[in-house]
């Protein structure tokens, strides 16, 4: 139901930092239950073990998209539009939301929550050299 | 400094040659101010003048750099680094456009680049201004951007960048100049010389380092001074998993190829050896 609502919103929206990246719907079986852990983000992402994972407070992640700027051109506030829709609707339907960055220079960024016996949340890159 | 000098004693030798009675005010170069980021030079002589607007000096507390109007992007960015300038405060990547530009300029935004292939490639990084949370937003200003290959940004030139961090905290104090030159690159979707008509592609990227141990300034540069320039394809497939040391060159070289002019505040002896030194990256480290 949530893939449903986010899918179509994520097309074509770009995550920016040096590069501008595709954001991707996440989801996957949690049947334990329990807020994921940042040694757990590795397994989630399918990276390597000993790959550098940091936590972050969610507003790391949605403040330089989601807060609107006097020098916006339409563009930029298109996105800044659907970024909020899908804070929004990700807010009200997951609990316990956390916020990781896996790696280094290329870094996975993964927001989640859970929902139904499920981590669901969305996954970008950010290049940051 | 040698600059404003010049400048005054040319406003002296003017104003004493007028009379107060003449009304046509003669057009003088504007003096470059002073900036700790200028100590050794600036390379193309650049004014802060809206007249000269492809070689436009723009001076910030963090950097100084060239601004090129026409192409929407620095010719150069100078700066002082030091352990000085380095904290721990987080990374705002706030990229914005820079109202320091004169009125009617076009301000280069962050979606200029969306979608070209190219990232937006750090003179003066973020990770070298990390004392203040200001210091580290003025490196997102789209001011200190030049379009770069994907793969320059994220290895070579980052894996560089690096290494003059590594140095500041082992106690040098390095003065750095960054700029680029020639037209084209390569990037993930192809070569192209423009980003949407906005932002010119460079050909090439270089950087030269003047590294003063012992935390000496400028004064205490010597012709011995450890120095390393580098000057890179902007082209994915000429920097795709290679280190910066087999990029390196002499800055004598880079003068000659970006048209620039380097350690002009040094005297000439001084000068003449920091341009002709190559450095070795299989040598001993600094």
């Amino acid at each position: 139901m949530m893939k449903a609502v986010i899918v179509p919103l994520l097309a074509g929206l770009l995550y920016p930092s040096e590069s501008d990246l595709p954001v991707e719907f996440f989801s996957r079986e949690w049947p334990q239950g329990k807020p994921v852990q940042p040694g757990e983000v590795p397994a989630l992402l399918g990276l390597p073990e000993r790959i550098v994972v940091t936590e972050r407070e969610p507003s790391a992640f949605w403040d330089r998209v989601t807060a609107a700027q006097p020098w916006h051109d339409a563009r930029e506030r298109e996105r800044t539009r659907l970024f909020t829709e899908v804070k929004d609707i990700l807010e009200s339907q997951l609990t316990t939301i956390r916020y990781f960055e896996a790696g280094k220079d290329e870094i996975t960024l993964l927001l989640i929550g859970l929902s139904d016996g499920q981590v669901v949340g969305i996954q970008t890159k950010a290049v940051r050299t | 400094m040698r600059d404003f000098k010049i400048s005054f004693c040319l406003l002296l030798a003017l104003s004493l040659g007028c009379s107060k009675s003449q009304t046509v005010q003669p057009t003088l170069p504007l003096p470059v101010p002073v900036s700790v980021h200028l100590s050794l030079g600036n390379p193309t002589d650049a004014r802060p003048d809206a007249a000269t607007p492809d070689n436009f000096l723009m001076l910030k507390d963090q950097f100084a750099l060239s601004y090129n109007k026409a192409k929407g992007s620095p010719n150069w960015v100078c700066w002082e680094l030091s352990t000085a300038w380095l904290g721990d405060i987080d990374r705002g990547d706030d990229f914005r456009p820079d109202p320091a530009l004169p009125a009617g300029w076009y301000q280069v935004l962050p979606s200029d680049y969306t979608n070209s292939g190219f990232d937006r490639g750090h003179m003066c990084p973020s990770a070298d201004r990390t004392r203040t949370a200001a210091d580290n937003s003025s490196t997102f200003l789209m001011s200190n951007m030049t379009p770069q290959a994907p793969q320059l940004n994220r290895e070579p030139w980052a894996r560089f960048e690096d290494y003059c961090r590594t140095l500041a905290r082992k106690g040098y104090r390095l003065y750095i100049v960054a700029g680029v030159y020639g037209s084209g690159g390569e990037g993930s979707k192809g070569p192209l010389t423009s980003i949407f008509g906005k932002v010119s592609v460079p050909a090439r990227n270089y950087k030269v380092i003047v590294a003063v141990p012992n935390g000496g300034t400028a004064g205490d540069v010597t012709a011995s001074t450890p120095v390393i320039a580098l000057d890179f394809p902007n082209v994915v497939s000429l920097v795709d998993n290679k280190s910066w040391g087999g990029f390196v060159t002499t800055a004598r070289q880079i003068e000659k190829a970006a048209g620039v002019t380097l350690f002009t505040g040094l005297p000439e002896k001084v000068r003449a050896g920091l341009l002709d030194q190559r450095f070795d990256p299989m040598g001993p480290p600094l």
